[in-house]
Formats: C-alpha cells, sequence, structure tokens
C-alpha cells in the first residue's frame, strides 16, 4: 500500500487520528517554515508562523471542504498568518543586516558549484544581500506572489488558488516583482556594463 | 572591485531568477523537523478551540491590496478588482497604523463596500451612463459606511453592479437635474413626477438587474417606488405578450424548418436516381440486363487494372425503366446540359436507345460525374484494391479513380502512425544521453517494410528494440512504391 494522499491524512486527522495529522505536518513543515521565512523573515517568527498554521488548520479540519488541495489550504492560512506577523510588527525595517538569515543558506547552497574562491564568495554574497533588500522593498502582494512562485516554486495555477486571483494577475505580479527586482539591482550597480 | 564587474546585465534577470529558485529555507536535520513536528501535533491537541470568527479569517484568501497598475488591468481585463477587505490596507495604510492586524470575514462585507481603491474612469463612466436611474453620486472609497450602501435609502433602488460590457444609452438628462446645482443628492421622486413614459421606460431598460432586485428583494424600495412598479408591470406585460408572440414566431420557424427538411430530404434522394438514371439511360440495352445484379457482383465484373475502368459497362444499373420515366426531365438537366440536351423533352415515352457507343463520349466528357458514379459502384473499393498491394490506375490520366488512395502518406498519417508507436521506441532508449534517428520505410500497403537505426540505440546494441518498436507503424495505403521517412527518438 503506497503512502495515503493529503485528502486521506485530512479525513483520518478529522477522525481523530493524530498520527494522521503528523504525517500530513512531517510532509509540508519545511515548505510552510520555508515560505514564512521568506515573508517574515526571522526564524523565529517563522517557527511561530508554521506551528500556528498546522494548529489552526487541525482547528479548523471540519471546515475543509474538499474543494481545493490541503497544502493549498495550509498555504493559505501560513500566507494569512504572515501577513499579519508583519502587520503588528512595530518599525518597518528598512537594511537587511549582514547577518540576516537568509543570506547564509544560499550562499551556502552556491558555496558547492562556486568553490571556495573568496573573492566570489564576497561577491556572492553582496549580491545575495542587495537582493534581500530589494525582496523586502517589494510590497507585500508582490513579495508574496513572489515567495510562492519563484522560491515556493509553485505553479500559477496552484498560486491563484492560494491567492484568490487569477492566474493571469499572478503571471503579473511574478513579472512586476522580478522587473522591480532587477531594477532594484541594477541601482546597486550589479548588471551594469561588464568589465 | 567595481560592483559594475560582477554580474553582466543580459545575466542579471537569470541570475535572480538561479537564486530565487534555489533559495532553500535554514538548514535543519531531520531529527529537528521530527521534534518540531511532534512538538506543533502537540501543541495543536493541546490548543483550545479557536475562535470561528479568527478561524474563518485565517481560511479566507489573504487580504493584499492590489498592486499599483494591477487593479486598472483588473478592471480592463477582468472586470471590477477583487474587492479588498476591510483587514485590507494599503502598505502607506500599514505604516500610518501599524496596531490592529486582524482580517474580517470576506463574507461579512458587501462588494461595494469593501472596495478600498478609487474607482477607475470606465468604472466611473458606466456609473454615470445611468445617472438618474441608478445611484445618483458616487460614494468616495471610505466616506459610505458600508451598511448606509448596503441598505441604500428607500427612494434609490439598489445600483446596478458596474458591468463590462457598455450599457444601454441612458436618457437625456431630465430637466429637474439640469436646471439644479450638482450637490450630489437627486430627488428621485421629483424626477419620477417630472419624468415622462419614454424616460421611465428607458430608465428601466437600462438597469435590468434593479428590477429584480426591486421586485425580489427589498419590499420597501418596491413600495415606494410605486410609479417605478407600475411602469415595471406594463413593461412586464409587455414582455410577456412579447414572449406569446415569440413562441407564435418560433412555433411558426420550427413548421417551416420541419417542412423545409422533407423536402430536402425528399429532393435529397431523388436526384440520385435521376442523375443515375440519365447517366446510363443512355446505353440501356447493355446494362439493363445486368440490372439485377448486385452491386458486389458487378465489382467482381469490373475490368481489370490494366485497363482503362472508366468505361459505361462499370457504371451502376439499378434503375428499372419505369423510374426513369418521370426522373428524366429534373434529373437530365441537373445532371449534365448535353445529357439533358440529348434526351427526350418530357412527356417522351423512352429514350431512344442509341447504342452503347451513342452517348459514351458525352459521359466521357464529365470526369466529374463518372468519377462520382464509379465511386459509387466501387462503394469502398479502396479497401479491396489494397488487397492486390497496387492501385487502379487511371487510364488517360484521369484522376478521379484515384482519389481514394493518395499518392503518399500525408503529413498527419505519418505523424499519426508514428506517434502511436514513439512511446516503445523511446522505452528502447530511457535512459540514453543522446538522440536516436531511424529511417522507416513504409510500402504502398502501408506498413513498414525497414527500419535503419543510427544514434544512441545503434551504438548501444538497442537498435533492434527500436526497430521492433516502429515496425508497428501503418500509414495507410498509398500509390507511390515506398516511401522513407525520418524520425528522431528522444530519450
Amino acid at each position: 500500500m503506497g503512502k495515503p494522499t493529503d485528502r486521506e491524512l485530512v479525513e483520518q486527522a478529522r477522525a481523530g487520528n493524530a498520527q494522521a495529522f503528523g504525517t500530513l505536518v512531517q510532509r509540508y513543515q519545511r515548505r510552510i517554515f520555508r515560505l514564512a521565512f521568506h515573508l517574515v523573515r526571522t526564524g523565529a517568527e517563522a517557527e511561530d508562523v508554521t506551528q500556528e498554521t498546522f494548529v489552526r488548520a487541525y482547528q479548523a479540519l471540519d471546515r475543509f471542504d474538499g474543494r481545493s488541495e490541503p497544502f493549498t489550504w495550509l498555504y493559505r492560512i501560513a500566507v494569512n498568518l504572515s501577513l499579519n506577523t508583519i502587520r503588528a510588527r512595530k518599525p518597518k525595517r528598512d537594511a537587511v543586516p549582514a547577518d540576516d538569515p537568509r543570506i547564509e543558506p544560499l550562499l551556502a547552497e552556491h558555496r558547492s558549484s562556486h568553490g571556495s574562491d573568496p573573492a566570489r564568495i564576497a561577491q556572492e554574497r553582496q549580491l545575495t544581500k542587495a537582493l534581500c533588500e530589494g525582496i523586502d522593498k517589494l510590497s507585500d502582494t508582490l513579495r508574496t506572489t513572489l515567495v510562492l512562485v519563484c522560491i515556493d516554486g509553485m505553479g500559477h495555477e496552484e498560486a491563484a488558488r492560494v491567492l484568490d486571483c487569477p492566474e493571469g494577475t499572478v503571471a503579473w505580479r511574478v513579472h512586476e516583482a522580478r522587473r522591480k527586482l532587477r531594477e532594484h539591482l541594477e541601482k546597486q550597480g550589479f548588471g551594469g556594463d561588464a568589465a | 572591485m567595481s560592483p559594475q564587474d560582477k554580474t553582466d546585465k543580459t545575466d542579471l534577470g537569470a541570475k535572480v531568477d538561479e537564486l530565487l529558485g534555489s533559495w532553500p529555507a535554514p538548514h535543519l536535520d531531520d531529527a529537528a523537523w521530527e521534534a518540531r513536528a511532534a512538538s506543533i501535533v502537540a501543541a495543536a491537541e493541546a490548543a483550545p478551540r479557536a475562535d470561528d470568527a479568527a478561524l474563518t479569517a485565517l481560511l479566507a484568501p489573504p487580504s493584499l491590496s492590489p498592486e499599483g497598475g494591477e487593479a486598472e488591468r483588473l478592471v480592463a481585463l477582468e472586470g471590477p478588482a477583487r474587492p479588498v477587505l476591510s483587514g485590507e490596507r494599503t502598505m502607506s495604510q500599514q505604516d500610518s497604523n501599524p496596531g490592529s492586524s486582524s482580517v474580517k470575514p470576506p463574507e461579512s462585507m458587501p462588494t461595494s463596500a469593501a472596495t478600498s481603491k478609487r474607482p477607475s474612469l470606465k468604472e466611473l463612466a458606466a456609473r454615470a451612463s445611468q445617472a438618474g436611474a441608478s445611484r445618483p453620486s458616487i460614494p468616495g472609497p471610505s466616506s459610505i459606511p458600508p451598511a448606509a450602501i448596503s441598505k441604500p435609502p428607500s427612494e434609490v433602488p439598489p445600483p446596478a453592479p458596474v458591468s463590462r460590457t457598455p450599457l444601454p444609452s441612458a436618457p437625456p438628462p431630465r430637466a429637474s437635474e439640469a436646471s439644479k446645482e450638482d450637490s450630489g443628492v437627486v430627488d428621485l421622486n421629483l424626477i419620477n413626477k417630472t419624468a415622462t413614459a419614454e424616460q421611465i421606460a428607458a430608465a428601466e431598460k437600462a438597469k435590468p438587474a434593479a428590477h429584480d432586485l426591486a421586485f425580489e428583494g427589498d419590499d420597501k424600495v418596491a413600495a415606494a417606488t410605486a410609479g417605478n412598479v407600475k411602469n415595471l408591470a406594463e413593461a412586464r406585460e409587455k414582455k410577456a405578450e412579447k414572449k406569446g408572440g415569440g413562441a407564435m414566431w418560433g412555433l411558426l420557424v420550427a413548421v417551416v424548418g420541419i417542412a423545409a427538411g422533407a423536402v430536402i430530404l425528399m429532393r435529397g434522394q431523388s436526384p440520385k436516381e435521376n442523375t443515375t438514371t440519365a447517366n446510363v439511360g443512355q446505353d440501356k440495352p447493355a446494362v439493363v440486363a445486368e440490372a439485377p445484379k448486385p452491386v458486389e457482383q458487378k465489382i467482381a465484373e469490373a475490368p481489370p487494372p490494366a485497363s482503362t475502368g472508366l468505361s459505361l459497362d462499370s457504371l451502376p444499373t439499378e434503375p428499372s425503366a419505369d423510374t426513369q420515366k418521370p426522373a428524366q426531365p429534373t434529373g437530365g438537366g441537373a445532371a449534365d446540359p448535353k445529357v439533358a440536351a440529348a434526351t427526350p423533352p418530357a412527356g417522351t415515352a423512352a429514350p431512344t436507345p442509341t447504342g452503347p457507343t451513342g452517348p459514351a463520349p458525352t459521359i466521357g466528357a464529365k470526369p466529374g460525374d463518372l468519377a462520382g458514379a464509379m465511386a459509387q459502384a466501387v462503394g469502398g473499393s479502396a479497401e479491396k484494391n489494397d488487397g492486390t498491394g497496387e492501385m487502379v490506375p487511371a487510364a488517360g490520366g484521369n484522376k478521379g479513380g484515384n482519389q481514394t488512395i493518395p499518392e503518399q502518406p500525408s503529413q498527419g498519417s505519418v505523424a499519426s502512425a508514428i506517434g502511436a508507436v514513439m512511446p516503445g521506441a523511446k522505452a528502447c532508449v530511457a535512459g540514453a544521453d543522446d538522440v536516436s534517428r531511424a529511417q522507416i520505410t513504409f510500402s504502398s500497403s502501408g506498413t513498414v517494410t525497414n527500419v535503419s537505426v543510427t544514434g544512441w540505440a545503434a551504438s548501444n546494441g538497442q537498435s533492434g528494440c527500436v526497430k521492433a518498436a516502429l515496425k508497428g507503424a501503418n500509414v495507410g495505403a498509398f500509390s507511390k512504391p515506398s516511401f522513407t521517412v525520418g524520425a528522431t527518438i528522444r530519450p
């Protein structure tokens, strides 16, 4: 017998099977955490959002009507919680600190391909930092859509379901976010005339 | 190091995409994730029952305000923009008032009231076109509370939703409106009193949605707008009358249609006979004798492929002398003027037999008719010819008899034939790091006679497998001796 589907797990969890819900958590907590992490930008808040997402989902199991996929449902809760967290924040952070927790994982991901050339690593770090700043300057709408589609790898159709907007709108937002990111990076001196 | 020489401008987009696409979450080992999952499940089980409203808000679509430029795009392409929820604020609003973050459920908010964006020019124009018939003034984004809009004053009928399609032209401005200053308040009672019957009818026509709302939804509105209701009732009576008339017209059209269909059916049968009789009647002495024979037998008696195959003897001979008589005048005229000229006028007992050679040149001069007659006579004989593997050559270059089998297979048939067997061939090269190519030769019967394989499959001993897979292709019969096509097999 193969692995149970998400819907089956939801059905079992709805019937009181906590283990089934645990399987669902294990299956999606990394993606939910990554989504929250890129939206709220701190690991601690992302952890909170992740836990809260599943807690609320557990409480709302009876409301899952099966019209969408469970992960779409979870994503929607996570996005709402992340936006609430961002909006509850007192000051809006303008500058990205050098030790921004988003930078190191990306550098580590690319270190294997770039080797240990210090100049190259420094260059990548600068670019990643500028990219983080560009992402932070995006509006919630563009940033959420960009994170869902470009970072999480969600298709336009799925993202449209999560955000409850037409696919064309998702595509437009992604295009707009990428354009703004490119502009920001060019202003920062990246992507100028090749030397 | 100047930042300008870090990344080429042309590569920036790709670089950004690469970085975004490979951005991982902070690394945790599996044990840590499992521990987190366990704690999440424990927290979920231990958590107190959540507030229904809060859960509803979380399950609602995320409250993201439309991006600048997106609203216009939505109005232009997809109709009115998605309503912004009550908890939804712009970034500037968030900055100025970061306190509350609750998101109210969408179903609690009426659509029109929840929209916090400014109405677009298109929307304004649509509303303006309904001046006098709909809400007189456009509400500000937040000046009117939702309740005030969801329950309009009794004099004012509920506003029709803004449609993407242009609304019918509104009646000209009334004198009562034109003479007054635009204070934003319109006395609809005054308008109703001063309006002419034509204006009221035109106004009601311009806002069909308001009709139903006034009748079905709000009795108060209906009572307050009694004058309008009266007019509406009259309009509905007229509509009902129109519907009755429409039914009558529909019935009439249906009867005419049925009659026309019957005539077409009847005529569809008779021309066949007429045409056949007109053509065949010329050589009656020779053909009528064979008439009782079934068509299959006739095909069996058809001349061999080497012969011309176009003689009148091979034509069908179903009609009898009885059926020819009444059919001749119309059938002969319709089928061939020359034949019609050769046939006697109506009322003549029977055409004069002119012998087998008489009419032959006349009919032979009409290859279209001959081809049709032959096709009717052989009735799918192409398949029968396929059995021989050869086409019946059309003597004298007459292509009429060659139309069922193409000279070579069409691209579509080749593509579908190869496409049908391609999965099998691909299975042979699964895991290959290079493409394989095959030259497939089809015989005139459409089957594969030879397959030559090159590329990865050939160099890795999979050519036999590929050949076996591709040999199942069949493109259907064609007249050329053979046909070869190349195919690329990608892993």
